[in-house]
């Protein structure tokens, strides 16, 4: 039996074979990425009305998203958070990768692992349990009275609370990106940056800034664009004119029933997203990231 | 001197890597710094460089004490072993880069990397990034690295050790060639007896965070100076036991059953434990005939291993013991099996008291 197949696999030529082994992820697509990214897509053109989804070919649906200013408004917003968020999580997790992978010595592994101990919880809770941090009466508070200081008043329910609780959840992310990078990175060229006349910062910024500048690029990106679609960090920490685009999107689908508009805005989404990504890869050159097998041997 | 080491120590820990080391080289030496994995010549190295501090100790370089200066204002360059290319750099950038250092001004930089592009045929290499290049190729951009900013000093760290053997006799003939052209001491540190003999005017050989000897390398090759020496560099037989006297009148090293006479024995006194070493290129051997050799060593040639330009002869004792002599092949005449009757001229036996050091 196997023997036959085995027989009908030689008589094929390159192309079929081509065909059948990439079968599994081409069907993997298709069905979870193709059919419903094009369903957004009709279902953005059309439009509807009490609840209910009518066939009515139209553009109305991006006129409002384009054009209404609450909309734009929370699009930018979204912006400017995802590249707050993600510029300081870059900032944090640099030091922190780094310690860990120099100092850590045979903890390394362990310590970043903790890093993940917060996700054994859900992102709900984790979120939740900030409000005990910001709120009025919130540990910060409690702490900063203990040591005689004025609390903070607005602190809980404002734009900060958002961009420091997308902080706290997208920190692992960035610092397990950038550990990555770090372990793979030859230190002793810091040596020969040194012995060829760089100080400790300037060989920093010559050999190990450059050569990690992918992993740094790819903890950015796995922040930043899922920073703009996040809706549940901004609903419990955000407050009233906290709203963000992806948690305005996420109201079309529930609470007022517009889910042509809400595709329509899934859409603008993806392609923002999507322009995002392609603006961060010209950011990266591959033959000066110190990979090997950019180029080819001849 | 123009590079002086007073005293140099280094510890890690309860670790000692360089135990009080003295060192002067001269302004137009080629020292290579001989010794195995883990005797600390790598770690002396680096104190050169300035990537490790000492403990104790002064470097001094050109008349100024650099022992506290960090390494990049120290004017040494180094060659690693593996090579250490900054891959994100071409060619040109990587030359490049000790210039930039120095804020160099861009006309003197191209000037300086023509240069070294020309001795080391660099120039078509220019714009390739280093993962693009052969081992070879590696090699002589990392060496145009460390002489394009014409450091005082250019220290070299087993630079041919990943290299094939073809290469590496050709790039040791290269690197002498610079060294003399650019007029600077070369510290070279290798574990390769060959190397460091091919290319060194002196050699320092390291064990255990000592230097055993400092000497020219002629001297260091043909007069050992400790047992370690005799062991290390060159290929000796070795003949260790209870010094005894002999009917002669002279003394003998009891090795196995067989008397070992010595020529000059010095201060050693019967009964104490000697070693005496002989270069199996000064180990003689000849057919057996028959004839009485009453100051020669009976034995069976074993195998005969083909070097090329000589061979080396593995004889067994009746003991059961081997000795090896190497020669000519084609001027010996014997094959395995054969009797052979092994001999030296006992004046070049180098002998050394004391027990056996590893």
């Amino acid at each position: 039996m196997t023997g036959a197949l085995f027989r009908r696999w030689l008589k094929l030529d390159a192309n079929h074979r081509f065909l059948l082994l990439t079968a599994p992820v081409v069907m993997f697509l298709l069905a979870f990425f193709v059919v419903p990214l094009l369903s957004i897509l009709i279902v953005s053109l059309w439009r509807t009305e009490s609840y209910q989804l009518i066939i009515d070919w139209n553009l109305d649906n991006y006129a409002a998203v384009l054009t209404e200013p609450s909309y734009r408004t929370f699009m930018l917003r979204s912006l400017t958070s995802a590249l707050i968020v993600s510029v300081v999580c870059v900032a944090l997790a640099w030091p922190i990768a780094y310690f860990v992978i120099r100092y850590g010595g045979r903890y390394k592994l362990l310590l970043v692992l903790g890093l993940a101990v917060p996700f054994l919880t859900g992102i709900v809770l984790r979120v939740i349990a900030l409000q005990g941090v910001l709120g009025p009466i919130g540990l910060l508070n409690l702490g900063l009275m203990q040591l005689g200081l004025q609390p903070v008043q607005s602190l809980m329910f404002t734009k900060t609370a958002t961009v420091v609780g997308l902080i706290y959840l997208f920190l692992p992310f960035v610092t397990t990106a950038i550990y990555l990078s770090l372990l793979n990175f030859d230190f002793k060229l810091l040596d020969a940056a040194k012995v060829f006349g760089a100080g400790n910062i300037r060989a920093f910024w010559e050999v190990t800034w450059p050569l990690n500048w992918v992993g740094t690029v790819i903890g950015f990106a796995l922040t930043f664009v899922p920073c703009l679609a996040e809706s549940v960090t901004p609903r419990f920490l955000g407050g009233a004119d906290g709203t963000l685009y992806g948690m305005a999107m996420g109201s079309q689908f529930s609470a007022t029933g517009t889910w042509a508009l809400g595709a329509a805005m899934g859409v603008v989404l993806f392609v923002v997203a999507g322009l995002t990504l392609f603006a961060i890869s010209r950011l990266v050159d591959i033959k000066r990231s110190g990979f090997t097998g950019a180029g080819s041997r001849d | 001197m123009y590079l002086e080491l007073t005293n140099l120590k280094k510890t890690f820990g309860s670790f000692t890597a360089v135990a009080n080391v003295n060192l002067s080289i001269d302004k137009t030496e080629f020292v290579s710094l001989l010794g195995p994995s883990g005797s600390g010549k790598s770690t002396l190295l680096r104190l050169i460089a300035g990537l490790e501090q000492p403990t104790e100790g002064r470097i001094i370089v050109d008349g100024k004490d650099v022992t506290r200066l960090p390494p990049y204002q120290r004017g040494i360059a180094m060659v690693f072993q593996d090579f250490l290319l900054f891959p994100h750099m071409t060619v040109r950038e990587n030359l490049a880069f000790p210039l930039r250092m120095l804020k160099m001004p861009a006309a003197e930089q191209a000037e300086r990397i023509d240069w070294v592009s020309r001795i080391l045929s660099l120039t078509e290499l220019q714009q390739r990034y280093p993962n693009q290049l052969s081992g070879g190729q590696q090699q002589r951009v990392a060496l145009g690295r460390g002489l394009v900013s014409r450091p005082k000093v250019l220290l070299l760290d087993e630079p041919l050790a990943n290299l094939d053997r073809e290469l590496r006799r050709d790039m040791e003939i290269e690197i002498r060639r610079y060294q003399i052209e650019l007029g600077i001491p070369f510290i070279y540190v290798t574990h390769n007896q060959e190397e460091a003999l091919s290319m060194s005017d002196r050699i320092a050989v390291v064990n255990k965070g000592g230097i055993e000897d400092f000497a020219d390398k002629s001297t260091i090759y043909s007069q050992p100076k400790t047992s370690f020496i005799a062991q290390f560099v060159g290929r000796s037989n070795m003949f260790a036991g209870p010094v005894v006297s002999i009917p002669t009148g002279a003394r003998a090293i009891a090795w196995q059953d067989l008397l070992i006479p010595l020529h000059a024995t010095g201060k050693l006194a019967d009964h104490t434990i000697a070693s005496a070493y002989i270069k199996i290129e000064d180990t003689l051997i000849e057919r057996d005939d028959g004839t009485p050799a009453p100051d020669k060593i009976r034995g069976r040639l074993r195998d005969v291993i083909f070097r090329g330009q000589y061979a080396e002869y593995l004889v067994r004792m009746p003991n059961g013991a081997e000795i090896v002599a190497s020669g000519i092949d084609s001027a010996t005449r014997v094959s395995p099996g054969d009797n052979v009757l092994i001999s030296w001229d006992p004046q070049k036996l180098d002998l050394f008291p004391g027990e056996v050091r590893q």
